[in-house]
């Protein structure tokens, strides 16, 4: 298990957030645009 | 591929499979990291650091297999002539582009408590460095034309000649002396890597592929509706 307390910890966390932070960035703007695009076609 | 090639059906058969493949990326990343944070030990030289290894090379594969899959697209767009290759090319591209940004900075980051630096021109990173350059340059191609077929045709162009590039990631760090450390997983000779470490690192490599699928399949859907929107407002105005 990842001990918080160990000497680089904060790089572990900081990988991880940023991993996180992009895929789910790609996940909402992915999404977003096929809304977005779901709805012009609807409305044609 | 013959079934899939036809936009419309793509369509209809890419809507139906997407909730089973966000299901199962639900659950390749929950076992992924699980196992890369709670049941993998930490190692003997590394220390916790070695966990950032979880996140970095599957982005560092799904990096190189995306540009793969997009010098196939464009190859097949150019052989066949076919709108749908061409769509999954340029849509493949910033997911690509994210995890390749995602594979140099999880590695920096991981490079300075191991290597005390934040970054290195050694063959591995700089030939990653043109990889993100390249991913940057064929979305720059479809952004610079108004016209799609043109920049279609240079987009091709661009993918085919990066794909050269790949083998030069994949074989840098046997080619040259690298900091970078050879493959691991990858050899003839079987994976280096403990049972105990592999398995959290394929479960996220999974996760990782089936997550790039599921937005991909979305992505190419978008552009497909782009395509058939543009297409009817040309037909709408060549009518006036």
């Amino acid at each position: 298990m990842l001990d918080l307390s160990a000497k680089h910890a904060s790089f572990v966390i900081t990988a991880y957030a940023l991993s996180a932070a992009v895929l789910a960035l790609m996940v909402i703007i992915t999404v977003l645009r096929a809304r977005r695009h779901r709805d012009k076609t609807d409305q044609q | 591929m013959q079934v899939l090639a036809n936009p419309h059906r793509f369509q209809s058969l890419s809507r139906a499979a997407l909730p089973w493949i966000w299901a199962l990326t639900a659950v390749a990343f929950a076992a992924g990291l699980y196992g890369a944070l709670f049941n993998s030990p930490a190692d003997y030289q590394q220390g916790e650091t070695v966990r950032i290894m979880y996140v970095h090379v599957p982005a560092a594969w799904m990096a190189l297999f995306v540009y793969v899959l997009m010098a196939l697209a464009s190859a097949v767009a150019l052989i066949f002539r076919h709108p749908l290759a061409d769509a999954a090319a340029k849509t493949a591209a910033p997911f690509g582009a994210a995890f390749c940004f995602l594979a140099l900075a999880t590695g920096s980051i991981w490079g300075k408590p191991m290597w005390g630096t934040w970054w290195v021109w050694d063959a591995r990173l700089t030939s990653m460095f043109v990889l993100m350059l390249l991913y940057l340059g064929y979305m720059a191609v479809w952004q610079a034309f108004e016209d799609p077929h043109r920049a279609a045709g240079l987009a091709r162009v661009v993918a085919l000649v990066g794909v050269i590039n790949i083998p030069i990631v994949k074989f840098s760090v046997d080619w040259w002396n690298t900091l970078h450390q050879p493959a691991s997983v990858f050899k003839v000779s079987g994976p280096a890597i403990d049972p105990s470490m592999l398995w959290p690192l394929l479960a996220m490599a999974i996760a990782y592929t089936l997550l790039f699928l599921a937005l991909h399949l979305m992505a190419i859907n978008t552009e497909i509706a782009m395509r058939k929107a543009r297409a009817k407002r040309l037909k709408a105005a060549g009518r006036h």
